[in-house]
């Protein structure tokens, strides 16, 4: 079956299933590999990507219930708000590995986007994106500096 | 009981006959650390002999428009050493650093070998040591040739001419480095090129921004499991979840016939299914019916494999048994004797970026794209798979979402079953093969489980008078096609008690016990296990001395000044003369491993059930600090690391089958559980730079479970801190 929806502000139709989760459909069929495969299941964050301007995991969604819907993912996340965030990711040098962070990027962007941006709301949610290389430290710090 | 002399001899044949993970053994170790201002020798990381232009043409290339573009022999899997390795060219040109780019160098024992391996590898922490003298005199030559062009062209002397930025200027006249790219190729090579001295260093011993700090912040970086060529299809793979067991029967008729699928191949470890994309592969990957062996391979709990281990060292000899003075009767007479065992769980690397491997096949030629960490040895083995010679083979290394030491496994078996796989397919597209989650948590090659016993006595005044130290398990190299002795106990004992610390009575013996799993180099390779049972032991003498353990400790280390040093200045930078504040409790560790010191003090607030890491003070002394952002980096994710493996890592077994298989199971350490703060201080202590990728990993965990064991917790006797079971 085809399927509509909007992918970095572009309106796409992809011959999928509907029941394909958004992260298959993304990396294989739309090309956008910054959306990253981590766990499949919800449990890393690696593949966070917004859907209507909230911060969602591709993994977890299916492409059915993404339809009709607007993706941002890491290439095509524009604004002050992600400007501010991937400055300060730069500033830091959060990176090492590197493979994590445009999960944590997109996770920083919709929590700043909504409102958040003190130490224990960062460190809450932050938290529930994994980085093996432990860059917390320094993604923590950026996500704050972002804030201010 | 093998002998100093012994050790040494073999030492020297195998380093000429190439070695690969090229530990050298603690004998010579520790008797030359002390001479020599690296551990590891001057000898192995000179740039040899290799002419100024072949050395240019082996690790950069300049463009006209300007970019230095920066052929990298080593992974960067995380650790920096791209950017690292390309500064050490981009000072001696004088380039731009903006315009500087860093790519995987292509296969070649000759031109990009290990000088520390003799072979193209990456690990040990030795790559900045390794590449130290051979780029810099690279980006020296460069360098003066293309100030000889300039001078040429522009008729005046090379030495009139200012370099700076890459930009060549003379007077009012003013090019880049790419306008006379091409005329310098002309000109003489230099004999010999005078490398800057320090004073002069813009990049080096700086905070450098990292070159791939960019990609990785915009998305725009390509791993392994980012390839994309025209045409290319996707693959999965259905193993066996216990190890060692055989396919007995597959019915892939369902899985083959399910929407998407290309193709269904049987290949040694199991069943690849080929699809139109990753998750139509997936989907018919749980439509396979497999039966596979039972009883053969690998049956026993991680339980019982422990149990197993203990008891081998009661019931078979050691194959490394090393003793000086008299132990067992100093044992005997000691006033006080401490005893503790440990167990160390297998660990799986558990790498954000799960294994992945793009290629094709055509019968004759094959092209792979990946992380990869052994490359000469993984173009032997797809080489020998798909029948073909070395030079057909290509191998395109691109950055790793992490390693850890598992894509450096001696047999390549990630790369051997992929190979596997192009063969079975014989297929007209390419074939990108992805490990899910589960497949990379449940497939082994893991941090082999390690048992420990380990006794200690204490003379009347609380000296360290002798120890007994016995560890069994299955070794990083037991299963390497590469000679076992003295290697395959050297990476499981390097880092121990007995080697590191100087004490007059003691044994070290070490029991080679096997088991059908897996096992391969993780971070640090042995000294994930040595190191922390070193100083949870170390600490608990001192306890059990009534001493200070940061005095207890500098009684043991002279003959070790690097790590007493680096000990000092931690102990210093946290006060730990006056007592913590209210609600703290401290806790101290120090270690020296791939040639680098790092001492840490972890200050903890609340109880063994329910606290937080406040802070931790480190001192790193990694000889020289190219670039000292990256090493502040490493040593505070390598605690993070080292937490995350003390704390909860561990893979268990059920009748031979990992438990564990994605990150419910499997819990890593998060952002909320990460140390608060992390002080790090360098101490210089060398004119070349040591290893810091894996070193920072392993006196943190130590650090903290001290703490925890000062503010009451029960004495720890099985890692993980905090076990699932």
């Amino acid at each position: 079956m085809a399927i509509t929806l909007t992918i970095n502000g572009t309106l796409t139709r992809l011959e999928a299933e509907g029941d394909m989760p958004l992260l298959w459909a993304m990396r294989d069929l739309a090309g956008l590999t910054g959306t990253k495969f981590g766990c499949g299941a919800g449990h890393c964050g690696a593949c966070t990507v917004h859907m209507d301007g909230e911060a969602a995991r591709a993994c977890r969604v299916s492409l059915e219930e993404a339809a009709g819907r607007s993706i941002v993912t890491i290439e095509g996340v524009t604004g002050a708000t992600a400007q501010k965030v991937q400055d300060a990711w730069l500033r830091h040098q959060v990176a090492q590995c590197g493979y994590c962070q445009p999960g944590q990027i997109m996770t920083a962007i919709a929590l700043l986007e909504a409102g958040y941006g003190d130490a224990e709301t960062v460190e809450a949610v932050m938290s529930g994106n994994l980085c093996r290389c432990a860059t917390y430290l320094r993604i923590r710090a950026a996500v704050l500096d972002a804030a201010t | 009981m093998t002998s100093l002399t012994t050790s040494r001899r073999t030492f020297v044949v195998m380093a000429s006959s190439g070695l690969l993970l090229g530990l050298i053994p603690k004998a010579a170790r520790t008797r030359e650390i002390h001479r020599q201002d690296h551990p590891f020798g001057d000898s192995l990381f000179r740039a040899d002999q290799v002419p100024g232009d072949e050395l240019v043409r082996r690790f950069l290339e300049i463009a006209p428009d300007g970019t230095v573009t920066v052929f990298s022999k080593h992974l960067d899997m995380g650790q920096g050493t791209w950017s690292g390795l390309a500064s050490l060219v981009a000072e001696e040109l004088d380039a731009n650093w903006t315009k500087v780019r860093v790519t995987g160098a292509p296969v070649s024992n000759t031109a990009y070998a290990n000088h520390m391996f003799q072979r193209q590898a990456t690990g040990g922490s030795t790559s900045l040591a390794n590449s130290w003298d051979e780029l810099r005199r690279a980006g020296a030559v460069a360098r003066a040739m293309v100030l000889a062009a300039a001078a040429r062209s522009w008729g005046v002397h090379a030495n009139a001419i200012t370099l700076k930025d890459g930009v060549l200027s003379h007077g009012a006249r003013t090019a880049t480095l790419g306008d006379f790219a091409q005329a310098a190729a002309h000109e003489e090579v230099p004999h010999e090129v005078a490398l800057k001295p320090r004073a002069a260093w813009r990049l080096l011993g700086r905070d450098t921004p990292r070159t791939d700090m960019p990609g990785k912040v915009t998305g725009a970086t390509k791993y392994g499991i980012d390839g994309a060529w025209q045409d290319m299809r996707h693959a999965v793979i259905a193993r066996s979840s216990r190890f060692g067991a055989r396919l007995l029967h597959a019915d892939t008729a369902a899985a083959g016939a399910m929407p998407g699928v290309e193709a269904v191949v049987e290949i040694p470890s199991g069943i690849a299914v080929i699809a139109r994309t990753t998750w139509h592969a997936l989907r018919a990957r749980d439509a396979l019916t497999l039966t596979w062996s039972d009883g053969e391979g690998e049956t026993r709990s991680d339980a019982q494999i422990a149990r197993d281990h203990r008891a081998a060292m009661d019931q078979q000899p050691p194959s490394w048994d090393d003793m000086r003075g008299d132990p067992a009767t100093m044992l005997a007479r000691a006033a006080t004797r401490v005893e503790a065992e440990f167990t160390f769980p297998y660990l799986a690397h558990a790498a954000m970026e799960p294994l992945a491997l793009l290629g094709q096949f055509d019968g004759t030629r094959c092209k792979l794209r990946g992380g990869f960490q052994t490359q000469a040895d993984n173009r032997a083995q797809v080489a020998a798979i798909l029948g073909l010679e070395a030079e057909a083979v290509e191998l395109e290394t691109v950055p790793a979402g992490g390693s850890f030491g598992r894509r450096a496994g001696f047999t390549g078996d990630w790369v051997v079953e992929f190979a596997q796989l192009l063969k079975a397919a014989r297929a007209p597209y390419p074939i990108k093969l992805t490990w899910t989650r589960e497949d990379d948590m449940r497939g082994g090659h893991y941090r082999p489980l390690m048992v420990y016993a380990m006794q200690g006595g204490l003379d009347a005044q609380g000296r360290l008078l002798a120890l007994d130290m016995r560890l069994a398990g299955q070794s990083v190299t037991g299963n390497s096609p590469y000679p076992k002795a003295p290697y395959r106990d050297i990476t499981a004992l390097e880092g121990n008690f007995h080697d590191l610390y100087d004490h007059p009575h003691s044994r070290l013996r070490f029991f080679h016990a096997d088991a059908k799993v897996p096992v391969v180099t993780y971070r640090s390779i042995s000294n994930n296990h040595t190191g922390v049972a070193k100083e949870i032991f170390v600490d608990r003498l001192a306890r059990a001395a009534g001493a200070d353990p940061v005095a207890f400790r500098l009684a043991l280390l002279g003959a070790e000044p690097r790590q007493a040093q680096v000990l000092r200045v931690a102990a210093k930078a946290a006060n730990w003369d006056t007592p913590p504040p209210r609600g703290i409790t401290r806790g101290v560790a120090v270690h020296r491993s791939e040639g680098s010191c790092v001492a840490q003090v972890a200050e903890l607030s609340g109880s063994p059930e329910d606290f937080r890491i406040e802070r931790i003070v480190s001192a790193v002394d990694c000889g020289l600090a190219v670039n000292p952002d990256t090493v502040r980096a490493q040593v505070e994710g390598g605690t993070g690391f080292g937490l995350s493996s003390a704390l909860y890592g561990e893979i268990n077994l059920d009748n031979g089958a990992a438990r564990q298989s994605n990150f419910d199971g499997y819990r890593l350490l998060r952002m909320n559980e990460m140390p608060r703060r992390i002080e790090v201080h360098m101490v210089e202590s060398g004119t070349r730079p040591s290893g810091i990728g894996e070193p920072g990993s392993v006196p943190g965990a130590p650090a903290v479970i001290n703490a925890l064991e000062r503010m009451g917790m029960a004495p720890v006797s099985r890692l993980p801190v905090f076990a699932s079971t």
